[in-house]
């Protein structure tokens, strides 16, 4: 499906993604995890075609992503950006329906792309703002119409930028059951996220990137262990297990705090092996 | 979905209210004409006064203010999406000025005359349009969004510059040259004749034809260039594309009628509140209803103060100017990260 070959990406000598690979194969949810400013959206952002690779290719379904024509680009891959916002009053369900853009050239939208566009807002639970103008909508809700139109483009890959953010945790959960559920059905999903734990409950591979370059990459299991979290997130953890069994990230402190003390549980690091 | 029929109905009423309004505007004025028997005059060829009245002096002028008000109505509504920015209009951005800045830089310094004298106009309004569009695109843009503090600030600051050279040339203009570059600047029909209306005709079409059928693409880009990208439409191509229509389509206009304000401001914003925003409704209902303002605001601006005549430009201002305002509170706290 996604194929990225030591991609790398600078801005004048400074590299901000250097040497990354993966290999995406439908059915497959990838989360890319690291700290800020590691990297994570300009990768994104190469795998979805709008920042050329200074070195490396990426391949999307044995094509090189540069020489994909746009149009054809947006049938076979949909992508959530960070923020969106506009100033004019469309309504979330016209939104929803610009995810349908790429399959008509966006004049006339035919009874099968109202169906999509209605489906995709029932699925991501936003039927009931339909009628309602984004710029009114909160930062979540506005997030999750965003999402309704991304799964109205019908790609096969999904790219996802924090899709969480400024979701509740309910919300949180239903977006990555939803993914999840995408993944199963045949699709192919790489999405950045911040949060852990959702990573380790759902997805099947992880990246974690440090400084531009590949820390870990692997299942969850082996991808979050107290080590490779203290070089890329210099934060200090335990991990315990989650009900499901999933491996669930306890965070105690930072790693190079001076007194070893945690801000918030007054626990020192020694503690760790400790049950707690 | 019931939304479209909102727009639907508000794009057939402006088709049908657009010939009566043409009618009603050609039939008022100093000599009466029953707006009814317009047809029957135009095709029964009476060569009587009438006639002759309808056909030289007020058809001209009521097709020169359609043509100026819905280019104008257009461009700015393109340009508010291309800006992605709802406050976006030709005359606040600086293109009317930098429009006939060029256009009274013609009259000045060609003293052409015949054919060239009409036919230059619009080209010299063209490029200063062009030039302008494109001067506040580079400066106002940044990282794929405009500040709405930035892109008026470069418009006061155009405007100034603009203004300051048609002062100059207005210094140094005989006084035949003068009334030409006053006329730009208060603005209006008053030099409505065929000859000029079939001058301007090819940049507004022109206009007219490249930006009325992006309406799907603008509404991707209304999300943000990067998120158009994402949907497939290919940006840059979709600017550049915007850009020359805007400059055809005001450069034109100001060759027209001179400096216009507020149309583009004014018409797709009471569209935006009477149905909403979908551009591929928005740009052919703000073509009609630009042309239906200004031929309305035409007519009473030659006919509220008989036989004395209100600059056009004036009564667009005076009513543009309040609307500008009263949008600019509404919209207080979006206004600025728009």
């Amino acid at each position: 499906m996604l194929s990225v070959d030591r991609v790398g990406y600078r801005v004048e000598s400074r590299w901000l993604v250097r040497d990354v690979s993966l290999h995406a194969d439908p059915g497959e949810f990838w989360v890319i995890a690291g700290a800020n400013g590691s990297g994570k959206s300009t990768l994104v952002r190469m795998l979805s075609g709008e920042l050329e690779p200074a070195s490396g290719t990426v391949t999307l379904e044995g094509t090189p992503v540069s020489t994909i024509a746009i149009e054809e680009l947006a049938r076979i891959r949909a992508c959530l950006a960070q923020e969106m916002n506009t100033g004019f009053p469309f309504t979330a369900y016209e939104v929803t329906l610009m995810g349908r853009t790429p399959w008509h050239g966006g004049w006339a939208f035919s009874g099968e792309d109202h169906r999509v566009a209605a489906g995709a807002m029932g699925d991501l639970g936003v039927t009931d703002l339909a009628q309602r103008t984004y710029p009114t909508l909160s930062g979540g809700e506005r997030r999750r119409v965003d999402m309704a139109r991304v799964a109205a483009q019908q790609p096969r890959l999904l790219l996802l930028d924090e899709p969480t953010n400024h979701l509740d945790a309910l919300h949180q959960i239903e977006l990555m059951v939803w993914c999840r559920q995408f993944a199963d059905e045949g699709g192919c999903v790489v999405a950045v996220l911040h949060d852990l734990n959702l990573a380790a409950s759902y997805a099947d591979r992880m990246l974690l990137l440090n400084s531009g370059k590949s820390a870990a990459l692997g299942d969850p299991e082996s991808v979050l262990t107290p080590e490779n979290i203290r070089t890329c997130f210099g934060l200090e953890c335990v991990i315990w297990r989650h009900p499901s069994g999933c491996p669930w990230v306890v965070p105690i402190g930072a790693a190079n705090s001076s007194t070893k003390e945690s801000p918030v549980w007054g626990l020192t690091t020694s503690h760790q092996g400790v049950t707690l | 979905m019931n939304v479209s029929r909102a727009y639907r109905i508000t794009l057939l009423t402006l088709a049908l209210a657009l010939p009566a309004v043409i009618c009603v505007a050609a039939a008022a004025g100093a000599y009466p004409i029953d707006a009814l028997r317009i047809p029957a005059i135009l095709w029964g060829h009476l060569e009587d006064e009438g006639y002759r009245i309808l056909l030289y002096i007020r058809l001209p002028r009521v097709f020169i203010a359609g043509l100026v008000g819905a280019a104008l109505a257009v461009s700015g509504a393109s340009l508010q999406s291309m800006f992605r920015n709802p406050l976006a209009d030709p005359s606040l951005i600086g293109v009317t000025a930098g429009a006939g800045l060029a256009v009274s830089a013609w009259i000045v310094f060609a003293r052409a005359s015949g054919l060239l004298a009409v036919w230059g106009l619009p080209i010299a309004g063209f490029v200063g349009g062009l030039a302008i569009v494109w001067t506040v695109w580079r400066i106002a843009r940044a990282g794929g969004a405009t500040q709405m503090s930035t892109l008026l600030l470069t418009g006061i600051a155009l405007n100034a510059i603009a203004f300051a050279g048609i002062g100059l040339f207005a210094f140094l203009s005989d006084e035949e040259e003068l009334r030409g570059i006053t006329f730009w600047q208060l603005g209006g029909m008053t030099s409505a004749n065929w000859a000029l209306a079939f001058a301007v005709v090819p940049p507004i079409a022109l206009g007219l034809i490249l930006l009325v059928p992006l309406g799907g693409k603008l509404n991707a880009l209304a999300l943000g260039e990067r998120d158009a990208f994402h949907l497939g439409v290919p940006v840059h191509a979709l600017q550049r594309r915007i850009i020359w229509g805007a400059a055809f389509a005001v450069g034109g206009s100001v060759a027209a009628a001179g400096g216009v304000g507020f149309i583009g401001l004014v018409v797709p914003h009471l569209f935006r509140l009477c149905c909403g925003a979908d551009n591929r409704w928005l740009l052919p209902s703000a073509a009609l209803g630009g042309a239906i303002l200004l031929i309305g605001a035409d007519t009473a601006a030659r006919t509220v103060a008989q036989p004395a005549e209100i600059p056009v430009g004036v009564l667009t201002a005076f009513v543009g100017g309040p609307f500008f305002l009263w949008l600019l509170v509404r919209n207080r706290r979006e206004a600025f990260y728009a």
